[in-house]
């Protein structure tokens, strides 16, 4: 092999992905330990976060507020939908820091730095899971008090497989950039991408159903990339979804343009990026 | 016959402030600047935790607010760490890297290895190189078995997953752990882990092997067996690079040797020629307290910061050392560039080992009259250093009538292996964890002297 300083083409980095894919379980699970690592509860706070967050927020959209879902329990709808945004949130936060916290690694022996900033997904499609096993949990209740079973499964659900997978990809697309910017010693990377999540989880229809935006910022919904993935989860699962053709296609286009053009980005500047850490 | 290694008018910059001592040096400085009171400064500021084998639990959390290590540098020149080099390696060679501190044999070294790439040129490598690194601990599954760790080692070196499982006998033999492939990791101790780290990474077979300063692992009949393996190896058609300061094991184990001076090739060739003409120019001896200025500093001083401007050990011979012999005295010297005078100075060495961090402090501080070089020495008293591999930090505190202050501060100036003595018993097991490390706090009493240098010029 040969080695240029020019980079070495994202044809040649995705097959170093493949070849090393069993390095990513590794950095995931190393992405996991920092949910429990140093701590005295230990694993114990993965589950209690979960919860912490989600029942607090439901309460205050679900009980006080009383959002309206069509008809779905809300702590049903809300589960269902954070367990899509958190794939997104989490690893938009990990993969911005995937070359940074990993750097001893990269620093002492190679590895594909695409192998960390893939293994970032690892938290979200955690939470997700968690997220699915508490959704058990409430399914159950409801089936138990009110005899009803809430989630509409059947072959439309394979809509929800698609839109954690949108989900994640559109993290992935951008954190390609972000995790280069991480790199270079500074935080204002991390603190802007958590701003804009923190903006961007209220422009995305997660609290509240999409039939609930009035019709003049409907535009606005429809320009955001996630809020296609969050109905195909929504429909996929609750039956309540409204996916639209020209959603997906937003949502598609900006995992081709954004990651596209992100991995060239990330395959000329990562190295740059990492001499300075 | 074809090279395995060609390297192609390599030159290799990095953009301002690449050294991350130095980052920590500033935002030390900028604190201490900012009159935060500190009792003892270098206790909580000389944090050694930066190995692979630790936890960063610095920043265990998306939400912690890790200023301690996140100051990045100040961009503020470029450094030319490798300017325009070409060299051939044929195959079955081994070839010594020698020169002085920064003259480029760890970046030609990471350039081989691919941690970074060449600004300008190229290297055509002919088969699969491998760093040797004792910080293959990172990487291993404390949990699982040897066996399943000779595969983690495999993934992380991109070497066929079969291929590593077949040679597991191989490998356990050769860290002289026969028999025990199927025992938890974390029954080892700390001495067997080093022996595994060489001999999985030597037991994979590689093509082209490639180490900075050669490890001692273990005591000292480990040390000999890992270079007859070594050697075996060679013989039986692997190429061999090694940047080290010990030049009598680059005499010893290579055929060939290459000097760098300042990131340029000063000469190729015969490994007793090219080491000779080396000590011939006063590299590798130690220098006369007279001749040393900045460009002749101790050897292996890493970053330079402050008032530092280098530092290094020595061994009982006078010779700079990276690998000192526990039974044997040896010799830290620390050179500080003092900008006003007269000042009263205080340093303090800081030794993260195995299984403990030792921290020497001078006794007393000295009082520099005038503005100038001086020469700190430290005196190692014969095993005061339990066998393992340290890294050394530095700290210079001037004492003012307004308080301390940090003149200096080398997180990880230099690293130090020192030798049990043959057929001394290994190291003592412990819990591997940094917590136990932290907890192990020592002071060690060294014998200290100061002098000033008289400048060449």
């Amino acid at each position: 092999m040969t080695i240029e300083p020019r980079p070495m083409g994202t044809a040649r980095r995705l097959a170093e992905l493949w070849r090393y894919r069993r390095l990513m379980w590794f950095f995931a699970k190393s992405f996991l330990r920092k949910f429990y690592a140093n701590t005295w509860l230990g694993k114990a706070w993965i589950p209690l976060r979960l919860g912490i967050g989600l029942v607090a927020r439901a309460f205050v959209f679900g009980g006080i507020l009383g959002t309206p879902t069509g008809g779905v329990p809300y702590m049903v709808f809300f589960t269902v939908g954070l367990a899509a945004w958190d794939i997104f949130g989490s690893t938009m936060l990990f993969g911005t820091r995937a070359l940074e916290l990993n750097r001893r690694y990269l620093k002492s022996i190679y590895v594909p730095r695409l192998v960390v900033l893939v293994a970032a997904v690892a938290p979200g499609m955690l939470w997700a899971s968690l997220y699915g096993g508490l959704l058990m949990i409430v399914l159950a209740y409801y089936g138990i008090h009110d005899g009803t079973f809430e989630l509409h499964l059947g072959a439309h659900t394979i809509l929800a497989v698609a839109g954690f997978t949108l989900m994640a990809l559109v993290a992935l697309s951008i954190t390609l950039w972000s995790s280069v910017f991480g790199a270079m010693g500074r935080r204002d990377p991390r603190f802007i991408v958590r701003q804009v999540l923190r903006l961007w989880f209220y422009f995305t229809p997660v609290i509240y159903p999409l039939a609930l935006v009035p019709s003049k910022f409907r535009g606005l919904m429809s320009a955001n990339p996630l809020t296609a993935p969050m109905e195909m989860v929504h429909r996929g699962l609750l039956g309540t979804g409204d996916v639209r053709t020209s959603g997906v296609a937003v949502t598609l286009g900006t995992i081709v343009v954004v990651g596209f053009f992100g991995l060239r980005f990330f395959d000329s500047s990562e190295s740059r990026a990492l001499d300075r850490l | 016959m074809t090279p395995i290694i060609e390297v192609v008018h390599v030159t290799k910059r990095y953009r301002g402030g690449r050294a991350r001592a130095t980052v920590e040096v500033g935002s030390v400085l900028r604190r201490g600047r900012r009159g935060e009171r500190r009792e003892e400064p270098i206790d909580d500021d000389v944090d050694f935790g930066d190995d692979l084998g630790d936890d960063d639990d610095l920043d265990d959390d998306l939400d912690d607010d890790d200023l301690e290590a996140e100051e990045p540098p100040r961009p503020d020149r470029d450094v030319v760490a490798l300017d325009d080099v070409s060299l051939d390696i044929q195959p079955g060679t081994v070839v010594g890297l020698v020169g002085p501190n920064g003259s480029g044999k760890s970046t030609l070294l990471r350039i081989l290895t691919r941690l970074t790439p060449p600004t300008e040129g190229r290297v055509i490598l002919r088969g699969k190189v491998s760093p040797l690194t004792l910080r293959v601990s990172g990487m291993l599954l404390k949990g699982d078995t040897l066996r399943r760790n000779i595969i983690q080692v495999a993934d992380f070196y991109g070497f066929p997953r079969d291929a590593a499982a077949a040679r597991a006998e191989v490998i356990a033999e050769l860290a002289e752990l026969d028999g025990r492939l199927d025992d938890r990791l974390s029954w080892f101790t700390r001495g067997e882990l080093a022996r595994f780290s060489f001999a999985v990474v030597l037991g994979m077979e590689p093509d082209v092997l490639v180490a900075d300063e050669i490890i001692a692992a273990g005591d000292r009949h480990f040390r000999d067996r890992c270079l007859e393996h070594v050697r075996a190896r060679v013989a039986a058609g692997m190429t061999m690079l090694f940047a080290s300061h010990q030049l009598d094991l680059v005499r010893d184990l290579c055929s060939e040797a290459v000097l760098l001076e300042a990131g340029r090739l000063v000469e190729h060739g015969d490994v007793d020629e090219v080491v000779g003409a080396y000590e011939g120019s006063g590299g590798g001896a130690r220098p006369s307290k007279e001749s040393r200025g900045r460009e002749a500093l101790p050897a292996q001083s890493g970053v330079a910061d402050g008032a530092i401007v280098g530092a290094g050990a020595f061994s009982a011979n006078g010779r700079p050392a990276a690998v000192v012999e526990a039974t044997e005295e040896a010799l830290i010297e620390v050179v500080l560039d003092v900008s006003e005078a007269p000042a009263t100075i205080r340093c303090v060495l800081g030794l993260k080992g195995p299984s403990s961090v030792d921290r020497a402090t001078q006794p007393a501080p000295f009082t520099a009259p005038e503005p100038g070089r001086y020469l700190v020495s430290a005196y190692i008293p014969p095993q005061a250093l339990d066998p393992g591999s340290y890294r050394v930090g530095v700290t210079a505190i001037e004492f003012t009538a307004e308080g301390r202050r940090v003149l200096g501060f080398v997180k990880d100036a230099f690293g130090l292996d020192v030798l049990a003595a043959e057929g001394a018993s290994p190291e003592p097991a412990d819990g591997s964890d940094r917590a136990a490390a932290g907890a192990n706090k020592r002071a060690l009493e060294l014998r200290w002297a100061v002098s000033q240098l008289v400048d060449a010029a």
